[in-house]
């Protein structure tokens, strides 16, 4: 039921838009794939998404943002993602970014210390064979600057 | 490609803040220590003089604090001292300390009254202050880290 949604907008924006089979489509199931695998707290799948190369402003290598989504892991419950693609911007064969805002359900709770702000993520993708990996990402609260 | 509105979006929130529920109650990060470890008079004028402000931050939490802004208000003798948001880029280390400089100026014309008690008969060798305040740190949906402490510390010139 929670997934039904999602699952549906993705069908209906599929059926206006993008074909079947296209790039468009392998990133939609890439963000779908990645929402799934948070809530499910599989860090390996996760992992499994990010390039070996990943890279970002703050100084993050892969290893690192493993590590951040281990705090959240082991620091909480259960907890809920909702996304929000704004846009996918395909280049070439290859490369790829997804702009994404982000919230977590559980926001608001002073006992989990999350806050109830949205995040907009930038998400730098890569072709590998057939495989979309996660390159690199800024992210920022939203409306605010990514870096 | 079209984004989800608003109605798309609200019925999956719906399920997401029911699940919150179910949330655990340890909070993503814990709240670490700030402390005022020193007091300096760097600079004094006739009109202005400037302190150095020394925090140490102990961070209890088993990873990493990127710190990105410091919000503080120090009382000085149970009078207000300085206050201020201060931008940061530092990170203290899982379960380890880290080390803040804030630098505050005070206009003595304009500022006479908040330090009286304080630079009456001249600077003293130790003051009782209280600092409280919160850090936001560069981790996605954390809230920001209230602090809180007080104590008695010597005023370095």
């Amino acid at each position: 039921m929670r997934n039904l949604i999602p699952c549906i907008c993705c069908l209906l924006v599929t059926a206006c838009g993008a074909p079947q089979g296209s790039p468009e489509d392998a990133l939609q199931e890439w963000v779908a794939r990645g929402e799934a695998a948070v809530e499910k707290k599989d860090r390996q799948a996760l992992l499994g998404m990010i390039s070996d190369a990943y890279a970002d402003a703050r100084g993050n290598n892969r290893k690192d943002i493993g590590d951040l989504l281990g705090i959240y892991f082991r620091r909480l419950g259960s907890f809920g993602l909702f996304t929000d693609i704004g846009d996918i911007m395909i280049t070439g064969d290859t490369a790829a970014m997804i702009d994404l805002t982000v919230g977590m359900a559980g926001t608001g709770d002073s006992a989990t210390g999350l806050s109830a702000d949205a995040y907009s993520f930038e998400f730098e993708l890569q072709k590998s064979g057939d495989e979309w990996l996660l390159i690199g990402a800024r992210w920022g609260e939203l409306g605010r600057i990514l870096h | 490609m079209k984004p989800m509105n608003r109605n798309q979006l609200m019925p999956g929130l719906s399920l997401c803040l029911l699940l919150s529920a179910c949330a655990g109650t340890e909070p993503l990060v814990s709240t670490p220590a700030v402390n005022l470890t020193s007091v300096k008079l760097e600079s004094v004028s006739f009109r202005q003089q400037t302190f150095l402000l020394g925090f140490e931050v102990s961070n209890p939490n088993a990873f990493p604090l990127p710190v990105k802004v410091v919000k503080y208000r120090i009382l000085f003798d149970d009078e207000r001292f300085a206050g201020g948001e201060t931008r940061a880029r530092f990170t203290v280390p899982a379960r380890g300390n880290g080390n803040f400089l804030i630098g505050v100026n005070l206009d003595i014309a304009s500022s006479a009254s908040q330090i009286t008690s304080l630079l009456a008969g001249g600077v003293p060798d130790h003051v009782s202050y209280r600092v409280e305040g919160a850090l936001t740190v560069d981790i996605p949906f954390a809230r920001p880290l209230r602090f809180a402490s007080s104590g008695v510390i010597p005023v370095g010139r």
